[in-house]
């Protein structure tokens, strides 16, 4: 087995259980704020909650696999270890994009499910008797 | 609150523009439109003319809270289903010296904004109706009048 196959195996080692993690932690916690969003319907969050994670899913492994040919091809143990490493951190740089980018989508769902319980966002000036 | 006033000048093409697209408009709290120059407002609205309405908007909750100028042009915002999202942030204290500047640019300028877009209004003033020595009503307002008398000649009769 040489170096770049080493490399290459590594790099799938870390990021593929790396984004089942991360997709897996956002499923599992971002369940209840999708409930929460939707007043209550578990159906329809799970759906929802379903489909932001298969997204999830094309989009970082795609970007794993796509990655896996950039880069220097390694000579020694060293540089093999440095390739392994900026690969992974990349794709770790790129989860947590896609999974800040997933929580502002769940929190704009669950504002604008909140929207019609908002107070005024001013207070009055002044008070009438209404006839 | 379990609706919203809004007194708007009918003499003003913009604003019975503006009054006739809300009432198309989704709402999470009913509208209501009172004319301003409706003689029935002092009753309805004891002490309402010291929010001087017929300088700025003004919006009156049916718990008797008031809103005038920007504040109730941004409660009427609130109102809307399309615009609630804005009138939080046209509330917040970064925008809302610009909501307020902007607001009275246009309730001041607002008789003129109408001429220029040749909207017309709900009502004329009477120095309009009358100019030419004859009062009557806005031709519009005679047009659909006859055509309802002239399909109910009955409640013509009451009118």
């Amino acid at each position: 087995m040489n170096l770049i196959l080493l490399t290459h195996l590594g790099y799938l080692a870390i990021s593929i259980p790396l984004t089942l993690w991360v997709a897996k932690t956002l499923h599992r916690n971002g369940r209840v704020f999708l409930v929460d969003s939707f007043g209550g319907n578990k159906e329809l969050a799970d759906s929802v909650n379903h489909l932001l994670v298969v997204g999830f899913y094309l989009i970082n492994l795609g970007f794993v696999g796509l990655y896996i040919r950039n880069g220097v091809r390694p000579i020694d143990a060293a540089g093999a270890l440095e390739e392994t490493s900026v690969k992974v951190g990349t794709v770790m740089l790129c989860l947590g994009v896609v999974h800040l980018f997933n929580l502002y989508i769940f929190n704009k769902i669950r504002r604008r499910a909140m929207l019609p319980h908002f107070p005024p966002p001013l207070p009055p000036d002044g008070r009438i008797t209404v006839a | 609150m379990k609706s919203l006033t809004i007194l708007y000048d009918d003499q003003c093409g913009i604003c019975s523009r503006l009054r006739a697209w809300l009432e198309t408009q989704a709402t999470f709290v009913p509208l209501q439109f009172m004319p301003l120059h409706s003689p029935a407002l002092p009753q309805m609205f004891p002490g309402i003319r010291d929010f001087h309405p017929d300088e700025k908007l003004v919006v009156v909750a049916d718990d008797g809270n008031v809103w005038q100028g920007d504040s109730a042009w941004i409660t009427l915002l609130w109102s809307l289903e399309i615009g609630r999202e804005w009138s939080l942030k046209l509330a917040s204290p970064a925008l809302r010296p610009m909501a307020r500047i902007v607001v009275a640019a246009v309730s001041q300028n607002r008789l003129k904004l109408s001429r220029w877009l040749r909207l017309s209004a709900d009502s004329l003033p009477a120095e309009e109706i009358c100019k030419d020595g004859s009062c009557r009503l806005p031709s519009n307002k005679l047009t659909s009048s006859l055509r309802s008398n002239a399909a109910h000649p009955s409640a013509g009769a009451r009118n």
